[in-house]
């Protein structure tokens, strides 16, 4: 009896041990998984650490784009508690001039959280000042972040773009490297108690950040200050409606010198800015080019032998039934030399060489020439322009393209097409970038040649165009570019003035004007060529791209010329074009470096 | 009374040989209760992972080693009296006892801790009198079980309706007093470990069934007065399969017991511990060990737990006495029983009842209580009343 009870009482307890052990493996093999998360969630989290942004220098090294440590507060919301938070908030509040219940109801909205942001970016005042409160670092915290710099305010700033507060980038080299400027941030994996103290950084578990590569511009500061002198000096004359660009770029290499699209922005300020500063013009408008489009038409009917240098072309003394249509001349001409239908720029002489050409040979020149494609440019948002397919052309075509109408461009394609005639002939991918390296100085991207797209046309074509077309444009006393003579160096150019298009539709709008000029030098090995667009001046006078665009283009030219130590082409003796003596570049630049 | 029961067993045939060496189930009850005491110390919340454990931290496990090495005197001490000391004392033992209990439920002694009157607080200890208590009971139950035994003749006890009450009431009372302290799980570990020592007294099967039917009956009464009851057991035995409606506490622990996965974070390496689980160390300590342990170490545990049990049961049939017997056994099965009911809340096979897991859990009163036990159960189960007795015949 005694045994028995005694068996029955140990089989008893033995059997509810062996109960809690199945139910120890139900619980571990069938709930574990489902539990799993719930547990690592409730542990720990990785945290972020920011990675420095990369440098964005220019082609010298000159900084343009940096960043720099900056701390921002945040408070836990779970270690905060809800009661009385007014009242423990006051002191912060007072430092960064807010009202304690803003800082209040922000963080009772996140009363879950282990983390909300109360300021970012505190100057280095409201730092000391929240340093002296020691603050309970259970509940508030000071997080490292980086803050984009661009010390040289809105110079470039098309080029560069800009971040905001989170360092996402909007636009130019920012965005368009945004992978290899931003690095990779590193991580660190924190453990909190229940009241999401930390308690335990696990340093075997820490990725340390790797800092993001700098990238060198091909763009030169000092150029770019003379560029955008350029854009404000002509911005001021002539107060376009539309804007303005100015472009710069080494013919031989296609590198951009210098990128200016006015209305600009700080990009330190990005929020000051006017609506229709974000856009880019030099490579995300388009524009109908005019008279600066004839030179490629020209170069085209010479290639292919339609044309030559000697022939006499009839202008038909301004005007010139092509069709239905009545084309007309702004000054009239009887019969012209080749070179002087360029030189005094007539229309219908040019409609004459484009007649010999056909419609389809006007249309393989405007392709070779890389119109209608992107450029390839580093930039986000590159337009390709607007060339109409072949089979939507039509004799009109014939007249109007050759003189840079019925088409847009954008003007990185236009300088890059003069490019290919200021270098004997090759079209090239233009370039903003020199090289990428990354923060152990390991080469992520390196242009050290040009990028040559296609010969376009043979070199003595060009010479013949360059060394003694072009330049009359600007050397001639009847060159519609003579007001770009300058006194130290030959350059070579094209003026334009092309009509606005109506936007409504249909037509084109009296008197207001696309007013440009492009230009390169020196004349005898070019290594510089620029363009300046003004769209819709509205100043007084008559808007051709030989008075608005020619001076300030050719000043700009002689201040670069200088600046990259090319000897003058003749003693210093003439009279410059330019209507205001330049001001001493060193000094700029000097001031520029500062 | 207590005379009798002694010379039942000697005129009895429970005569055995003196054995030099202690038994191997001996020795396998104080290794398995050296293991869970270290296993308390590495466990409680001064041993944990942060570098710098807190003041209270560090003062927790300071204590824990401290009441250890009461805890381990005591029972070495109470390991070397001989079981008539033990038969002699019970009824005192147990009358201290209840006046513990009552003096702790009168207004103004002791001031309430959560809501409960349950400790004693003396300077920088707190005494949890029932855990005391407890030992007390099972003692005196087993003196009064063996003498209504050895009362029957020859032929066989012959129990009476007068003999289980005496014999359950004490232990009932006992366990009364504990409920209104309010302690519902200690007092209902106390009134099965009293129907349990009764049973393997010689308690009628018949006497048995009556009781359960008339506790039954209480039961359902009890049920049925307050419908909440009713549904919080429900509710709880629904939770057995969907954790996801489980109570905060009962998911924190399953989800720190889980959270190890089969082989455990390491010793001092749980964080649910850590704020996450209440009452980790103390009520929920097995979810700890099977954070810090995994599903192995847990297992492990309550494989020990067995082994506890059935060397308990062997050293048991080797008392040379009936009280010696029954109160070894008692004492067995009130460590083990307590051990699978921690193991079953923590588990949520039970409702949370806020019982400690013997030798592990930290807690000053039941270490030195538990350690107790164990050192009762190692001198009640040796031959030292036969070795007395032959020297008194000598």
């Amino acid at each position: 009896m005694n045994r028995t009870r005694s068996w029955i009482v140990c089989s008893v307890l033995t059997a509810g041990l062996l109960v809690a052990a199945a139910r120890a493996c139900y619980v571990a093999v069938r709930v574990a998984p489902e539990l799993f998360p719930a547990v690592s969630r409730q542990r720990g989290h990785r945290e972020r650490i920011p990675a420095p942004l990369g440098d964005i220098v220019d082609r010298r090294g000159r900084l343009l784009a940096t960043c720099t440590p900056v701390y921002s507060l945040y408070a836990n919301p779970r270690a905060l508690g809800q009661g009385d938070l007014e009242r423990r908030l006051a002191p912060i509040a007072a430092i960064l001039d807010v009202r304690p219940e803003d800082l209040a109801a922000r963080i009772r909205r996140r009363s879950d959280r282990y983390f909300v942001w109360l300021k970012r970016r505190l100057s280095e005042q409201e730092l000391a000042e929240l340093s002296r409160l020691s603050l309970d670092p259970r509940e508030f915290g000071f997080r490292r972040e980086y803050q984009r710099i661009y010390p040289k305010g809105s110079l470039a700033a098309h080029v560069l773009g800009f971040r905001d507060v989170d360092l996402e980038p909007h636009g130019g080299i920012e965005q368009y490297f945004d992978r290899l400027l931003r690095g990779q941030p590193g991580s660190r994996y924190v453990y909190r108690d229940a009241r999401g103290r930390p308690i335990h950084f696990d340093h075997r578990r820490r990725r340390d950040p790797v800092p993001g590569a700098t990238v060198q511009l091909t763009i030169d500061a000092v150029i770019q200050q003379f560029a955008e002198d350029a854009v404000r000096n002509v911005v001021a004359q002539w107060q376009p409606r539309g804007g303005a660009v100015c472009l710069v770029m080494d013919p031989n290499t296609g590198e951009l010198l210098a990128l200016a699209s006015w209305p600009t922005f700080d990009p330190n300020r990005p929020g000051a800015a006017p609506e229709d500063a974000w856009l880019n013009r030099a490579i995300g408008a388009i524009y109908e080019p005019g008279s600066t489009f004839k030179p490629f038409i020209a170069a085209a009917a010479l290639n292919w032998g339609v044309v030559s240098p000697e022939d006499k072309i009839d202008c038909h003394g301004g005007v010139y039934r092509m069709g239905r249509r009545v084309l007309h001349s702004v000054h009239p001409h009887g019969i012209l030399p080749f070179r002087e239908v360029l030189i005094r720029s007539d229309n219908i002489g040019m409609a004459v060489i484009a007649e010999r050409l056909g419609l389809e040979g006007v249309f393989r020149a405007v392709e070779l020439f890389g119109f209608g494609q992107r450029t390839g440019v580093e930039l986000p948002g590159e337009v390709p322009g607007k060339v109409l397919p072949f089979h939507l052309w039509n004799r009109y075509s014939l007249g109007s393209i050759p003189m840079g109408h019925e088409i847009g461009v954008t003007p990185i394609q236009l300088l890059r097409a003069f490019a290919a005639l200021a270098n004997g002939g090759y079209l090239l991918r233009p370039t903003l970038v020199r090289r990428v390296l990354a923060a152990d100085g390991t080469v992520k991207l390196i242009h050290d040649r040009p990028e040559v797209l296609r010969r376009v046309v043979r070199s003595e074509v060009t010479e013949y165009l360059v060394q003694d077309v072009l330049r009359d444009v600007i050397e001639a006393p009847y060159g519609t570019g003579r007001r770009a003579r300058l006194a130290d160096y030959v350059l070579f150019g094209k003026t334009g003035t092309a009509q606005k298009p109506n936007p409504a539709g249909g037509g084109y709008m009296k008197g207001r004007h696309v007013s440009s000029f492009v230009a390169g030098g020196p004349l005898r090995a070019p290594e510089v060529v620029a363009y300046l667009l003004v769209d819709d001046p509205s100043g007084p006078g008559h808007h051709y791209g030989g008075e608005v665009a020619a001076p300030e283009l050719a000043r700009m030219l002689e201040r670069t010329l200088r600046y990259l130590r090319v000897p003058p082409d003749r003693a210093s003796r003439g009279k410059t074009a330019a209507n205001v003596p330049a001001p001493p570049d060193e000094s700029s630049a000097r001031a520029l470096l500062r | 009374m207590a005379d009798t029961a002694l010379q039942a067993v000697r005129g009895g045939e429970v005569v055995r040989p003196l054995r030099p060496e202690p038994p191997a189930a001996a020795v396998l009850i104080a290794f398995l209760t050296a293991l869970f005491v270290v296993l308390g110390l590495l466990i409680v919340p001064g041993s944990s992972i942060t570098a710098q454990p807190t003041l209270r931290h560090q003062e927790a496990f300071v204590r824990q080693l401290v009441f250890a090495t009461i805890g381990t005197v005591v029972a070495a001490v109470a390991a070397r009296l001989p079981d008539r000391f033990w038969l002699r004392v019970a009824p005192a033992a147990y009358l201290l006892a209840v006046a513990g209990l009552a003096v702790l439920l009168m207004p103004g002694v002791t001031r309430p801790i959560n809501g409960a009157r349950r400790w004693f607080v003396l300077g920088p200890i707190t005494v949890q009198w029932s855990e005391f208590a407890r030992l007390a009971v099972i003692l005196y139950t087993a003196r009064r079980a063996a003498a209504v035994t050895a009362t029957g003749g020859g032929d066989g006890p012959r129990w009476r309706w007068p003999d289980t009450f005496g014999c359950l009431g004490p232990g009932l009372i006992a366990a009364a007093l504990v409920v209104a302290e309010p302690d519902f799980g200690g007092g209902l570990l106390i009134a099965v470990l009293t129907l349990a020592v009764a049973f393997l007294g010689g308690l009628p099967v018949t006497h048995l069934v009556a009781l359960g039917i008339a506790g039954g009956a209480v039961t359902v009464l009890a049920l049925l007065a307050e419908p909440y009851r009713m549904a919080r057991i429900v509710g709880f035995v629904q939770a057995w399969s969907h954790l996801a409606d489980a109570p905060y506490q009962v998911k924190q622990s399953i989800l720190s017991f889980v959270s190890g996965g089969l082989w455990g974070t390491g010793l001092g390496a749980g964080w649910q511990k850590l704020g996450f689980l209440p009452e980790a160390s103390t009520d929920y300590v097995f979810a700890v060990i099977g954070e810090e342990l995994g599903l192995v170490g847990a297992l492990l545990i309550i494989a020990g737990w067995v082994a506890f049990l059935w060397s308990g049961w062997l050293l048991a049939a080797a008392a040379p006495t009936a009280f010696g017997q029954l109160a070894v056994r008692g004492l067995v099965l009130a460590l083990t029983l307590q051990a699978l009911i921690h193991i079953a809340v923590v588990l949520a096979l039970l409702p949370p009842k806020g019982i400690g897991l013997p030798f592990i859990s930290y807690g000053g009163s039941n270490l030195t209580a538990s350690l107790l036990a164990v050192g009762l159960v190692l001198g009640l189960s040796r031959c030292r009343s036969l070795e007395s007795a032959d020297g008194a015949a000598a």
